[in-house]
C-alpha cells in the first residue's frame, strides 16, 4: 500500500468520524427542544392546596446498619473525612375545580315564588397543578473531603419526592377530602353571593 | 504444592464471588429519607381557567466558569379571578368586564420533568458544582422567559377570547332572565 492510499484512508476515517459527531450534536440539540402543548379548558377552580415533603441526605449509621452490605457501606462512610448532611424540600400544588363544559342553563332551576335559584354544579375534581421549580435548602452541611450535593443528585431527590408524594396523596384520601370540602364551601359561597346581589337566594348542590 | 495453591486461589475467588452476589442481592442502600407529606395551606378562590399549558424548555446558565444544561417541563394555566369581575347592572342587562389574566407556570409533576443533562467547569481541574441557590435563579429566569413566550405566541389572547365566552355562559346560566354582555378591555392581556 502506497503512502497516498494510506493518507486517503485516514482522511476518509477522520471525515466519517466528524460527520458522526455532527449528527450527535444535532441529536443533542433536539433533545432539549422547546415543545408547547396547549389545551383549551373551561374550569372553575375553587381551591388550591400546597403540600410539602422533606428529603434528608445523610451517611449510613454503623450502629443502625442492617445486613452486610449496609454495614460495609456504613463502615466506608465512617472512614470518610467530613460530614455530608442536607435536607431539601419544595411545595407541590393541587387544585379542585368543576368542569364547566358539563354545566348549562338546564342545571339551574328558578323558583320565582320565593326568588330561589337551585344550581346543580358538576362534581368537584382534583388534579396536581405543578410544583415549585425552586428547591428550599432546609439544612446543608458538607465538610472535609466530602462531595457537594450536585444538581443531578438534587434532581434525582426531587423525582423521588414527587413519586412518593403522589403515592401518598393517592393512598391517603385526607388530602383530597380537605381540598374538595374547601372547594364545595367556596363554590356555594360564590354563587350565593352572586345571586343575592340580584335579589335571589341560591341553593347550590354538587352532582 | 502447585495444586494446593490453585485450589486455594479458586476457593478465595469463589468466596469473593459469593460475597459479591450476596451484597448485590441485598436491599438497596438508603441515604435519602423522606418525611411524610404535610399540608402547607389551603387557599379558596374562584378562578376561571381557560387554558392548560405544558411546555418543555431548556435551562442553560453559568456562574463564572461553571455551567449547567438541563431540561425542564413546565405546566401551567391561564386563569381569571372571578371575584374581581366588574359587573355593572343595567336593568335586564349585565355589563361585565373581564379581569386581568394570571399566567401561572410551575415545574410539572410528570415523571422526569427536570433532568440535568450536564454540569461542567471551563477550568479542567475546577468543580462543576452549581449550588441550589444558583440553580434556583437560573430556573426562575428560564420560567420568566417561558412566561413571556406565552404572550408572544398569542396564547393569552386566545385564552382571553375563550374566557369571554365562558364567563358569559356561566353568568347567563346562573342568573336567569339577565342578558350578559362581557367585554375585554385588554384582549392581548397584561404582561406581568
Amino acid at each position: 500500500m502506497r503512502l497516498r492510499d494510506i493518507i486517503i484512508i485516514l482522511v476518509a476515517i477522520i471525515t466519517g468520524t466528524a460527520c458522526v459527531s455532527c449528527g450527535r450534536e444535532k441529536e443533542d440539540d433536539t433533545a432539549i427542544r422547546i415543545a408547547t402543548e396547549v389545551k383549551s379548558v373551561d374550569r372553575l377552580v375553587l381551591a388550591q392546596m400546597s403540600v410539602s415533603k422533606i428529603a434528608t441526605i445523610s451517611d449510613l449509621d454503623l450502629t443502625k446498619a442492617n445486613g452486610l452490605r449496609e454495614s460495609a457501606q456504613a463502615l466506608i462512610d465512617a472512614l470518610k473525612i467530613g460530614d455530608r448532611k442536607a435536607a431539601f424540600s419544595y411545595n407541590t400544588y393541587m387544585r379542585a375545580y368543576v368542569d364547566l363544559t358539563s354545566f348549562s342553563a338546564e342545571d339551574v332551576k328558578v323558583d320565582n315564588s320565593d326568588s330561589t335559584v337551585n344550581i346543580t354544579l358538576p362534581p368537584i375534581q382534583t388534579e396536581f397543578s405543578g410544583r415549585d421549580a425552586q428547591m428550599r435548602v432546609e439544612h446543608y452541611r458538607v465538610t472535609g473531603f466530602r462531595s457537594q450535593v450536585g444538581a443531578e443528585e438534587r434532581a434525582e431527590i426531587k423525582e423521588r419526592i414527587n413519586a412518593a408524594l403522589k403515592k401518598e396523596v393517592e393512598s391517603d384520601k385526607t388530602f383530597q377530602s380537605i381540598l374538595t370540602e374547601s372547594a364545595e364551601l367556596q363554590g356555594r359561597r360564590y354563587f350565593e353571593n352572586l345571586c343575592s346581589r340580584f335579589g335571589y337566594k341560591a341553593n347550590v348542590t354538587f352532582r | 504444592m502447585k495444586t494446593i495453591y490453585r485450589i486455594a486461589i479458586l476457593a478465595v475467588m469463589a468466596v469473593a464471588f459469593a460475597v459479591g452476589v450476596w451484597i448485590w442481592m441485598s436491599p438497596k442502600l438508603e441515604r435519602v429519607k423522606l418525611s411524610a407529606a404535610r399540608i402547607e395551606n389551603v387557599r379558596q378562590m374562584v378562578q376561571l381557567s381557560s387554558m392548560r399549558i405544558y411546555e418543555e424548555i431548556p435551562v442553560k446558565g453559568n456562574v463564572g466558569k461553571r455551567h449547567i444544561v438541563a431540561r425542564l417541563t413546565l405546566e401551567g394555566s391561564i386563569d381569571f379571578d372571578l371575584e374581581k369581575l366588574h359587573i355593572e347592572d343595567a336593568g335586564d342587562t349585565l355589563k361585565v368586564t373581564l379581569p386581568p389574566e394570571t399566567v401561572s407556570l410551575r415545574e410539572s409533576t410528570r415523571p422526569g420533568s427536570y433532568t440535568v443533562i450536564d454540569t461542567w467547569n471551563d477550568n479542567f481541574f475546577g468543580s462543576g458544582n452549581i449550588s441550589t441557590q444558583e440553580e434556583n435563579r437560573m430556573k426562575a429566569l428560564a420560567i420568566e422567559n417561558a412566561r413571556k413566550g406565552i404572550y408572544s405566541k398569542g396564547l393569552v389572547r386566545r385564552a382571553r377570547s375563550e374566557a369571554v365566552e365562558s364567563v358569559r355562559s356561566l353568568l347567563s346560566a346562573s342568573l336567569p332572565g339577565k342578558t350578559v354582555i362581557v367585554t375585554d378591555p385588554t384582549p392581548e392581556g397584561r404582561r406581568q
